[in-house]
Formats: C-alpha cells, sequence, structure tokens
C-alpha cells in the first residue's frame, strides 16, 4: 500500500462506498446511485456505482469527457435529465455535486431505468444525499490519528481498525 | 462491486489535501440536519449508547425533535428505547394512545404523534437510534422503514470509519467503549435473563440501574458479574485533557 495512515485500508474503503451507493438508492427511491470524482490532476473519474449500467453511464461520461456530471461540476448546481438518449445505458439522470471541506470534489448521481421527471423535491433531496455522501468522503479521507494521537496513560488499547 | 479502487484512492487524496476541522459531532449535525430534506416527515433525533450503558440525546432537526428524545428519556420507555434494545426499526402510528408506552404521553409534547425509530448499527450491534416524527397520527409503511434503515446503514458506514481514523470527539469515544464492551455487556444480560428469569429489556434495565445506583459504568459491573477480575479501562474520549 503506497499511501498509509488511512483510516481503513483500500479495498475496506471500496465496500464501505459500495454499500453506501447502494444505500444511497434506497434512500432515494431510485435505481442506482453512481459516484464521479474528481481526482489530483482534476479529471473527473468515474469511482463508483451500486449497479453495472450505473457504472457505465460513468465511463461514457468520463471518456467523452461531457454528459450530466461535467454540467454539474461546471455550474455548482443539480443537473437533472428526464430522457437520456436510448443509447444511454440508463433512462434518466439527476446530477448533483458533491463538496468536501467546501470545495467540489465530484458529483453523484442518482439514475432510473425509465425516463423520469424529477421534480424540485426530487432536486432538494438529492442534494441533501450528496452532502450526507460528501461528510462520507469527508471521513473516508481522513488520516488515522494513530502516531499524532497522545495517548494519555495507555487508555487506548490497540485493538484499533482491523481489515478483516 | 462496481468500484475503481485507483479512481477512489486518487480521488480521496485530493480530498485529504484540503483543510480538516470536521468531527464526528459536527458530522452528526448535518446528518440530521439531511433527514428532514430526504424524507417527507416533521423532523427527527439521534439518541446514541454512553459509556454507562444508557441512551443520550446528540442531535436533533428541530426543537420538538428534542424533545420527542428527551421524553423517552425521561419516561425511561418509548419506540426509539424499545429499536435500541430490540436492534430492530420499532414505529407507532400515535405514542399517545400506544398501550406499549403508557407512561411516555405524560413527558410527550401533542405535536409529536407518529414515530419511527431505526437502530444505528456499528460492528453488528446497536449503538444508537434514528428517530423521526410526524405531527399527524399515520400509519408507517415498508417503503418508510426500509429508507430509513438504508439511512441508518449510511450513518453507520460514516460512524465505523470515524472510530477506525480515531477521531477524538467525545461521541467517537463512547462509540469505541461500546463497541469493545459490548460483548461483556451483553453475556451479563444473558447470566441475568437466566438467573433472574427477566427478559432482555428488563435485564439492561437491571443492569443499568445497579450501575447508576453504584456510580459505577454497566461494563465494570457486568465484568464483575461474570466474574471478570479486569475491569475495563476509562473510555478514551472521557479524559480528554486527562481531566477526570
Amino acid at each position: 500500500m503506497p499511501v498509509d495512515g488511512w483510516a481503513v485500508d483500500l479495498a475496506e474503503a471500496a465496500g464501505r462506498l459500495s454499500r453506501t451507493l447502494e444505500n444511497a438508492a434506497v434512500i432515494s427511491g431510485t435505481d442506482g446511485a453512481a459516484l464521479m470524482l474528481l481526482d489530483e490532476h482534476a479529471d473527473l473519474r468515474a469511482v463508483g456505482a451500486s449497479s453495472g449500467v450505473g457504472m457505465e453511464l460513468e465511463v461514457l461520461q468520463q471518456s467523452n469527457r461531457a454528459g450530466p456530471a461535467f454540467d454539474c461540476l461546471v455550474t455548482g448546481a443539480p443537473v437533472a435529465v428526464d430522457e437520456l438518449s436510448e443509447r444511454a445505458p440508463v433512462g434518466a439522470v439527476l446530477s448533483l455535486p458533491v463538496r468536501a471541506y467546501g470545495r467540489m470534489a465530484g458529483a453523484l448521481n442518482l439514475y432510473r431505468h425509465a425516463p423520469t421527471h424529477w421534480r424540485p423535491d426530487h432536486i432538494a433531496a438529492g442534494q441533501r444525499l450528496a452532502d450526507v455522501v460528501a461528510v462520507f468522503l469527508e471521513t473516508l479521507a481522513r488520516p488515522a490519528h494513530r502516531n499524532a494521537s497522545h495517548a494519555d496513560g495507555g487508555a487506548e488499547g490497540d485493538n484499533g481498525p482491523s481489515a478483516g | 462491486m462496481h468500484i475503481d479502487t485507483e479512481a477512489l484512492q486518487d480521488s480521496l487524496q485530493r480530498i485529504r489535501s484540503a483543510p480538516q476541522e470536521t468531527d464526528l459531532t459536527k458530522a452528526m449535525g448535518r446528518i440530521i440536519a439531511a433527514v428532514n430534506a430526504l424524507f417527507d416527515y416533521d423532523g427527527a433525533g439521534v439518541m446514541f449508547v454512553d459509556d454507562a450503558g444508557a441512551l443520550r440525546y446528540v442531535a436533533s432537526s428541530d426543537e420538538i425533535g428534542r424533545l420527542l428524545e428527551e421524553a423517552q428519556l425521561a419516561a425511561g420507555q418509548g419506540p426509539c428505547v424499545d429499536t435500541y434494545l430490540h436492534n430492530r426499526v420499532v414505529s407507532s402510528k400515535d405514542v399517545h394512545s400506544d398501550a406499549r408506552w403508557q407512561e411516555l404521553p405524560r413527558h410527550l409534547d401533542r405535536r409529536i404523534q407518529a414515530v419511527a425509530g431505526a437502530p444505528i448499527r456499528l460492528g453488528g450491534g446497536p449503538v444508537g437510534t434514528l428517530n423521526v416524527y410526524r405531527s399527524t397520527a399515520q400509519e408507517w409503511d415498508t417503503s418508510d422503514t426500509e429508507a430509513l434503515m438504508a439511512y441508518t446503514a449510511l450513518v453507520g458506514e460514516i460512524l465505523a470509519t470515524a472510530v477506525a481514523a480515531r477521531d477524538h470527539s467525545v461521541l467517537a469515544g463512547q462509540l469505541q467503549y461500546a463497541l469493545d464492551y459490548r460483548v461483556v455487556i451483553e453475556r451479563a444480560i444473558g447470566f441475568l435473563m437466566g438467573r433472574d428469569g427477566l427478559d432482555a429489556g428488563e435485564a439492561f434495565q437491571r443492569l443499568r440501574t445497579e450501575a447508576r445506583s453504584q456510580r459505577r459504568r454497566v461494563a465494570d459491573l457486568a465484568a464483575e458479574l461474570l466474574g471478570d477480575p479486569t475491569t475495563p479501562p476509562s473510555p478514551p474520549a472521557a479524559a480528554p485533557g486527562g481531566a477526570r
């Protein structure tokens, strides 16, 4: 592992993100949730999805360097597409900006297989969900305070994170 | 699983490079604030178990949500107390006329009618509850409870990650403590159930009451009951500046 000091290792982080996207779909009442995030070079990349078509939707956007997630990043506002073209892997998508520590980090994409009219309340709820996903990402990105903590009197046992 | 771990790592690296000044308590405020927009309810609150084994108010979306938590703590009963004890969703169409919690209405605001609680789990067991209410009497359907369970599962991922990151909030310290001593507390509950013919709720209540009257922590008492001479150390976050 090239990077140490993460709260959880990469495999565990991936598992947690995968479950979080599945839960995001249930919470939002959509067919799936997908996440595109900016990397260190400020490129928007497909990071994960709750289902295969969601990943497809993202990889397409990543290779075209265009799509609702890109528009969302440019405008900093939600982008709702009620009906995507027939060639698209999903019928409708709602892209919501994800801000971590107040800075744009990427977009959460909620999708449905069928065309959908995204109402203002869908969009408002989606944005709050994106905010909670941001809290999750901030937590995931935090360094573990293993060395930094001046553990008084050995109160902290060494029974911390195990990747199991 | 559809995750590109390399892209995930690169983006986490970028997020990490930004200033970080959040802790779990602040995060919980954002998590609870989102509930009202996400779900079409009138308000929400969260409670977590503390190192004395008691549920404690942590955050709510509004003042009435706070009253819901406090009423249950005052009455020592309610849908959210049961949610925690039984580790499952517990709901009520109208808490003012629900035979399960006859003491509760005396403490409860009339603006709270329908209530549902979902367990927040960490390491496979409950550590707290998310509670939502409506100001009109109304049945809860399965789509309500499924969405609530999904939300508490998301919250559980955040908690577990924060605890793994050794978040220095008091809340994270309490959660770590709950994780470390859950097994001994559960075994003591089982012991009391067998010895005194109690149900799980009664046994837990007995343990808590006894611990409180002896001014000891539940985990200490549980260990003693089981004949374990080693008493658990203090929860880490209880002594942030060594002041204890």
